[in-house]
């Protein structure tokens, strides 16, 4: 059943739609889908945006080859129930042309997902990117604009950002650069999640306390899967768990929780007191501006 | 009706806004443990750590660009748009201050000489001001920060107040509307900014006081007598063959309301329609507010496509907005490139584009003096330069509308300026008829 939203979320809403619906004059957009409870919400934001029109930009998924399951199969059906046509670009594919190179097989897939991403761009000549970044998740993403400038390398540079001034964006790129669009960055992570609560938004089961079998490391919790190391002395249990984030299966901790729908997910994310990449990601620990080092790079 | 409040901070160099937004995070306890890497033992000496999140920003301990940062404060929230001191990133804090519905500006009085007959502030403070009373901010919170690094902190408190008295009473652009407050404060110590130090005679806010106040005042801006306007976006139409077809014009209402019934005229042509239906979020409504983005539908088919206005009727009337080939303004140059008079540029206001031209560059704010010097005849010799802030003259590829009074608050007025070739954004401001002359 929907419900109310508060005068602070019927904000950003309304800023969310206004932004999506900026893009119409970009060249050739793109909705950047992972499947993850961000991008869902900027899916959904760009159907209300065109209703009751269909939107008319597909979904990009970039697919590391090391999702959850049940991640794929909400993306499939997701696409199918609200009608969008779905491009799906293999981090596989890249490695198999030559142009990713992982320092182990099951290494983390997070920034080699950059190097497939632009060679989608490329391939599709995609002009805009929708993404579902937040400013509140990192540091470097801080310092983001909602209309963000991409080179022909998918480069980022922070120093020489475009002036964005009021909501008049600068919706102009050169030929072979690309724009990121987010239009959920003033979003937190409590909002999004009584966003999806008040509107009923379909997210992958992982979102919500399940039974899994993990190991207890330096505050995380190791979920056992095949691409994860449960090192000899540690001992593994089940516990009831949810994913904060469901991005790259080698990388991505559940948190210990009995939230069994969104609305229980809310309460617990509002008296949570560690930021979801905190606790949850092992790839952007490995250094203050690791972030910011992606998104140089090209990654989302 | 509730929304987010977005604060903006100013201040030269090293004046301490990220120490002191810092400390208004950290004293009201609502510190988000995603920064929480920054605090350690040595957290006093080092809040800054918050705010700065590019590695060239800590390297150099100075804030380059925009950082956004959400703030929550016994349950009210606010979005904190930390912006940079430096000279050389002006046009960040003219970004962030564009989107500030209340402006913090740092003062150093360490940085002054308090001495002097006649104290002046820093140039970068004249110029923050000027910024933020062009761009419309109607409340500004002067904070004298580091008053704890003074032998006689009260005579700085007097001579700074002073010195800012006399530039209100200076102030060469419109502020009327604008609620100024002065607080003495160490953003360092802590004083004033959310626990209140005992300071001389001084009994008004701490900061997250005024900041309390302030947002009251921001949602309580009175909503009578304001004409309605909404760019259009796009246009929807419904999708498949459905049994009653739906045409509607689509875009965010930036200020007033429109109803269902509604007379309503599409600019630049004038035309008139009434309002069938509103629709938001999916959803059949009967009136839609400012900041609302909804698809308006209309009893005629007219050619509404983006670009376009809808307004109320009362928006066209003579004297409050008017069709225009040329208008003058004030002008902000963002780009490292200088402009070019005479160069055809693209020119964004609400959803168009036209073309439009700088035939005139007048004058140029000098930050010394807080005053707007007249530049020489010989035009040729003058360019608009990077972090500039002037009065031109515009020549326009098309007519377009734009409001007579408060320009500041006029969505219809404020413009982007874009380079044809490069597509940068070089310039941004607002265009004031009062400008041009009689």
């Amino acid at each position: 059943m929907k419900k109310e939203l508060s005068g602070t979320l019927n904000h950003l809403v309304d800023e969310a739609v206004y932004i999506i619906r900026e893009t119409v004059v970009c060249r050739n957009p793109a909705i950047l889908f992972s499947g993850g409870k961000d991008s869902a919400v900027v899916a959904w934001l760009a159907r209300l945006a065109f209703a009751p029109a269909k939107v008319p930009y597909p979904l990009l998924h970039i697919d590391t080859g090391h999702n959850y399951s049940e991640v794929l199969q909400f993306r499939d059906e997701f696409a199918r129930q609200f009608g969008f046509s779905l491009r799906v670009y293999e981090v596989e594919a890249s490695i198999a042309r030559g142009t990713v190179h992982l320092p182990s097989e099951n290494a983390s897939r997070n920034t080699a997902q950059s190097v497939t991403l632009l060679e989608a761009i490329e391939a599709e000549e995609f002009g805009a990117l929708i993404g579902g970044a937040r400013r509140d998740e990192e540091k470097a993403r801080s310092k983001e604009r909602i209309f963000s400038y991409r080179n022909a390398f998918g480069v980022w540079e922070p120093k020489q950002q475009r002036p964005e001034l009021w909501d008049l964006y600068n919706t102009h790129c050169l030929s072979g650069d690309h724009l990121r669009v987010f239009p959920i960055s003033n979003w937190t992570e409590i909002d999004i999640w009584e966003f999806v609560a008040a509107q009923d938004i379909p997210l992958p089961t992982l979102y919500y306390a399940h039974p899994r079998e993990v190991a207890g490391r330096n505050g995380l919790l190791i979920p056992r899967t095949p691409l994860t190391e449960i090192r000899p002395h540690e001992t593994t249990a089940i516990r009831s768990v949810r994913f904060r984030t469901v991005g790259d299966m080698s990388c991505t901790c559940p948190v210990e929780s009995n939230a069994t729908d969104a609305w229980q997910v809310l309460a617990e994310t509002r008296v949570a007191e560690i930021g979801e990449r905190e606790a949850t990601r092992l790839d952007d620990k490995s250094s203050k501006y690791a972030m910011e080092q992606r998104k140089k790079v090209g990654y989302f | 009706m509730d929304r987010l409040i977005t604060l903006s901070t100013a201040g030269s160099v090293d004046d301490g806004k990220s120490t002191l937004l810092g400390r208004l995070i950290l004293d009201s306890r609502n510190l988000h443990a995603t920064s929480a890497d920054a605090i350690s033992a040595d957290a006093e000496l080092d809040l800054s750590e918050f705010t700065d999140g590019l590695a060239a920003e800590r390297e150099q301990k100075i804030t380059i660009d925009v950082g956004w940062r959400h703030l929550s404060l016994n349950g009210d929230r606010y979005l904190l748009a930390d912006s940079p001191g430096h000279e050389q990133y002006t046009r960040n804090q003219v970004t962030a201050a564009s989107h500030a519905d209340a402006l913090i500006v740092l003062i150093d009085p360490t940085k002054l000489d308090l001495d002097a007959p006649t104290v002046r502030l820093l140039p970068q403070t004249y110029r923050h001001f000027m910024i933020a009373t062009l761009l419309g901010i109607r409340d500004i919170c002067l904070v004298i920060n580091k008053l704890d690094l003074l032998a006689d902190p009260e005579k700085a408190f007097v001579q700074v107040t002073k010195a800012i008295n006399r530039m209100l009473d200076l102030q060469p652009v419109n502020s009327a509307g604008v609620v100024t407050t002065t607080i003495p404060a160490s953003a360092l110590k802590g004083d004033n900014i959310v626990r209140r130090a005992e300071f001389a005679e001084y009994t008004g806010p701490t900061v997250l006081e005024w900041l309390q106040e302030t947002k009251i005042r921001v949602l309580d801006i009175p909503k009578q007598d304001v004409t309605s306007v909404m760019s259009v976006q796009t246009t929807l139409r419904s999708a498949g063959q459905s049994s009653q077809p739906f045409r509607g014009v689509a875009g965010r209402i930036s200020r007033g309301r429109f109803s269902v019934g509604q007379a309503i005229c599409v600019l630049p042509e004038k035309l008139t329609a009434n309002i069938v239906s509103i629709r938001r979020l999916g959803d059949n409504v009967s009136e839609g507010f400012a900041g609302q983005s909804v698809t308006l539908e209309l009893d005629r088919e007219l050619d509404v496509t983006r670009g376009a206005y809808i307004v109320s009727m009362s928006l066209t009337e003579p004297e409050r907005a008017r069709a225009l080939n040329a208008c003058g303004c004030h002008l902000f140059w963002l780009d490292g490139t200088a402009g070019q008079t005479g160069k055809s540029y693209l020119l964004k206001t609400g959803t168009r584009e036209i073309q439009a031209r700088i035939t005139e560059l007048n004058e140029k704010f000098d930050p010394d003096d807080f005053s707007f010097v007249r530049l020489s005849d010989q035009l040729a010799k003058f360019q608009p330069e990077c972090n500039g802030i002037y009065r031109a003259r515009f020549r326009f590829s098309a007519p377009i509308w734009l409001e007579l009074s408060s320009p500041s608050e006029s969505v219809l007025n404020r413009f982007l300026l874009i380079e044809p070739q490069t597509f940068k954004t070089v310039a941004a401001g607002i265009f004031d008829v009062r400008l041009d002359p009689d």
